[in-house]
């Protein structure tokens, strides 16, 4: 069999093999060298200030210990600027910074999320906690600020 | 980033915060998928379905460790990047068991048209999955990246565990209706294997999130359960292995079952949490894998003599074939050693009676009784006995060597024979003869697109005249007596003539003589054979004019037969190539005779 037969009988390999390759290095260089993608996490929230538009999480299976959050979402290489690779303690993950190429932060609507939302026990528990931020919308965008 | 909530794994495999049964299903599974394709691909590198085998066996054994980083790791980057590869990998493994299953069937690599449908349906999910229409995202609260998966990819899994189940199901029944029973159940087996591993692989998880949504089962992560299809898929690949010899592999049972249980043993480690159990496992696999070695190596020692008591009882049963030959050879040889003290005994014995009795008469004196004519009737009788004697032992001579060794014509000794010229001077030769016996010898139609043929002229002439001689001898002269003579119809007649037949010319000689029984026919040719009509006409006659025509005709590359009909005449047809192909070069042939006699 000579060389050209072989390339045509395979060549439904080798245009696999060669694509995977190709989408393998992009991929790569998409996220881990650039990082170019959006991270989700849950940023923190102020009951006192937010009430029951703060989602509200149990800490164990039990749920002896509540704690309460908002949905964050920004661009990874922007997060990374402000926090590190650890976004615990860093309180620049729970807001949108106005130098943020994509940020969005997203609260509790008890009418859609339901449960999921903290309850007014949940806020007479905590009114004593300090007031972080003061929320006009259900959700704040980069652009609005 | 880092998933936070989750502590790091040990080399990017090891976490705490995993079920051991995770690694249970994973790891084992993967390395047996590998060393399995591996073994196979190994075993038969030249054929198409082995090396399927092997990249199914890659992308499913990449699939199960990248879904490992995926379980294990809390390092956004390398998870998303491994995540990208996941429908990619799983895509990869639905296409090419669909291929896997076509070569199995058909035994021979799909179309052009169907490599390019495959391609279609790939090439696709290969080229977004690095953007973002796969992945855009990353949630490091739960470290996971399904809620930014878009939907194109969502699915992908699904529609193609569903689109291969169902393309190969089709295919395993369209052969299954038309094939073999022993076939039946090679598509059976595999089918089971194919359909239990693609179902699990895919549809599991997907079951698991259905079943979870409808409040049926409490955890949707399942997943690890679904890698199970592969152990049964390997299960049975290795039974059709043992079996049938698939992937032209030979293997057998015991080498499989120590293989097996040792793997399954080594499995253990990935669960076994506490040290007593460790030593006792890695004892246990010590002594298996030591008892396994003995078992595998006695069974083989034991096969091999199986084999080899084959291969033994094979060459005794072909020898005693050939045995069986040389006895037919040896009979012959013995019938051909009587038939030829019957010649000597008869036809060599009349005319030395003659010879000697004409002898006797000159030394006692009673030939000087007889006037000239007289003696001369006698020494002509005598000379004609000489002659006669001659013949006899010149067709015993010729038959002996054609007998010992096949005529072939040489390249060398080939000359160009002009037709008519050589039937003119043949017929010049019998002209006494057929002046004597008053038979008409003549040359009739001659083609003219054949002036010429090409062969060993001695050996031609000797097979001409040979048939000249049978037609003058066998047709009834007017000067024999008349119960011989009115066995001939009209005047005794011999025409020589020929035609072409494409490369090759048919000559034919013709005589309205006492002709041949049609049951004599087709042993006429063969040595010592005489028609009963022809013995009764004259008793001597050595029966080896006819075979040694066809000895020559045949080494020429040629055919001899005759038509007749009985009391009407025969016709003697010989079919020579115008150039006679099969030559033998006579330097080599030389060379090889004289190799032998060293």
């Amino acid at each position: 069999m000579d060389i050209k037969q072989k390339i045509h009988n395979h060549s439904f390999l080798y245009i696999l093999v060669a694509l995977v390759f190709m989408a393998g290095v992009f991929s790569y260089y998409r996220f881990m060298t650039k990082q170019d993608y959006l991270v989700g996490y849950e940023g923190a929230c102020d009951l006192a200030v937010n009430g029951n538009k703060c989602f509200a999480g149990c800490s164990d299976d039990a749920c002896t210990e509540k704690y309460y959050y908002s949905k964050m979402v920004k661009y990874s290489p922007d997060l990374y600027k402000e926090c590190g690779e650890d976004i615990t303690d860093c309180e620049a993950a729970s807001s949108c910074l106005l130098g943020d190429h994509d940020c969005s932060k997203t609260y509790c609507d008890p009418e859609v999320d339901g449960d999921a939302c903290a309850t007014e026990v949940d806020i007479q528990n905590n009114k004593d906690s300090t007031e972080e931020e003061s929320p006009q919308n259900n959700e704040i965008n980069n652009d609005n600020l | 980033m880092i998933c936070y909530s989750f502590s790091k794994p040990l080399y990017f495999l090891f976490s705490s915060d995993v079920p051991a049964l995770l690694y249970y299903s994973h790891i084992p599974t993967a390395i047996i998928a590998l060393l399995v394709g591996f073994f196979v691909f190994w075993k038969g590198k030249q054929f198409l379905i082995n090396k399927l085998l092997f990249a199914i066996s890659v992308c499913f054994s990449l699939w199960v460790i990248s879904n490992l980083i995926l379980w294990t790791n809390i390092y956004s980057d390398l998870m998303l990047f491994v995540w990208s590869f996941l429908r990619v990998l799983s895509t990869l493994i639905s296409i090419l068991s669909i291929y896997f299953i076509y070569v199995f069937l058909e035994k021979k690599d799909v179309s052009t048209l169907l490599k390019s449908i495959f391609l279609i349906l790939t090439v696709p999910i290969i080229v977004l999955s690095p953007t973002s229409i796969n992945l855009s995202g990353f949630n490091i609260t739960n470290c996971d990246a399904f809620m930014f998966e878009g939907p194109l990819f969502q699915f992908s899994r699904v529609f193609f565990g569903i689109l291969a189940m169902t393309w190969i199901l089709v295919l395993l029944i369209r052969k299954y209706r038309k094939s073999e029973v022993d076939f039946k159940k090679q598509i059976w087996l595999m089918g089971l294997g194919m359909e239990l591993f693609l179902f699990s692989f895919f549809m599991v998880t997907f079951l698991a999130a259905y079943l979870t949504d409808l409040g049926i089962l409490s955890d949707s992560r399942l997943e690890y359960y679904g890698l199970f299809g592969m152990d049964i898929f390997i299960g049975l690949l290795a039974y059709l292995i043992v079996r049938y010899r698939a992937f032209h592999i030979k293997l057998f049972a015991a080498q499989a079952l120590v293989i097996g249980t040792i793997i399954l043993i080594a499995s253990q480690f990935a669960f076994i949490q506490d040290s007593t159990n460790r030593i006792l496992t890695a004892v246990t696999l010590a002594i298996v894998s030591t008892f396994g070695w003995w078992l595998v190596k006695s069974v083989k020692a034991e096969i091999k003599q199986k084999e080899e008591l084959k291969i033994a009882n094979a060459k005794i049963s072909s020898q005693n074939d050939q045995l069986e030959v040389a006895n037919v050879e040896l009979k012959k040889a013995d019938q051909a050693k009587n038939e030829f003290i019957n010649i000597a005994s008869h036809q060599l014995r009349t005319p030395i009676t003659v010879i000697k009795g004409t002898i006797s008469m000159l030394q006692d004196g009673t030939m000087d009784s007889f006037n000239g004519e007289q003696k001369k009737k006698f020494y002509d009788g005598a000379r004609s006995k000489c002659q006669k004697l001659e013949d006899i032992i010149n067709d015993i001579l010729n038959a002996t060597s054609l007998t010992n060794k096949k005529f072939n014509v040489m390249d060398k000794e080939i000359e160009k024979i002009d037709v008519k010229e050589f039937f003119e001077k043949m017929i010049d030769g019998f002209k006494a003869e057929t002046l004597e016996r008053e038979i008409d010898l003549s040359i009739g139609d001659l083609d003219a697109s054949v002036p010429e043929v090409f062969g060993q002229r001695k050996y031609l002439e000797e097979a001409f005249s040979n048939l000249l001689t049978n037609a003058i001898k066998y047709t009834p002269s007017p000067k024999q007596t008349p119960d011989v003579r009115d066995k001939r119809d009209g005047k005794a007649t011999i025409i020589i003539g020929n035609r072409r037949d494409g490369d090759d010319v048919i000559f034919s000689v013709k005589d309205n003589g006492i002709g041949i029984p049609a049951e004599e026919i087709p042993n006429l040719f063969k040595k010592f054979a005489r028609a009963q009509n022809a013995v009764d006409m004259y008793t001597d006659g050595t029966g080896l004019g006819l075979f040694i025509i066809k000895e020559i005709v045949e080494g020429h590359g040629g055919k001899v037969w005759v038509e007749s009909e009985l009391g009407k005449g025969a016709e003697f047809f010989v079919k020579l190539p115008i150039k006679p192909k099969n030559k033998v070069d006579i330097k080599e042939y030389i060379k090889k005779r004289a190799d032998i006699k060293m």
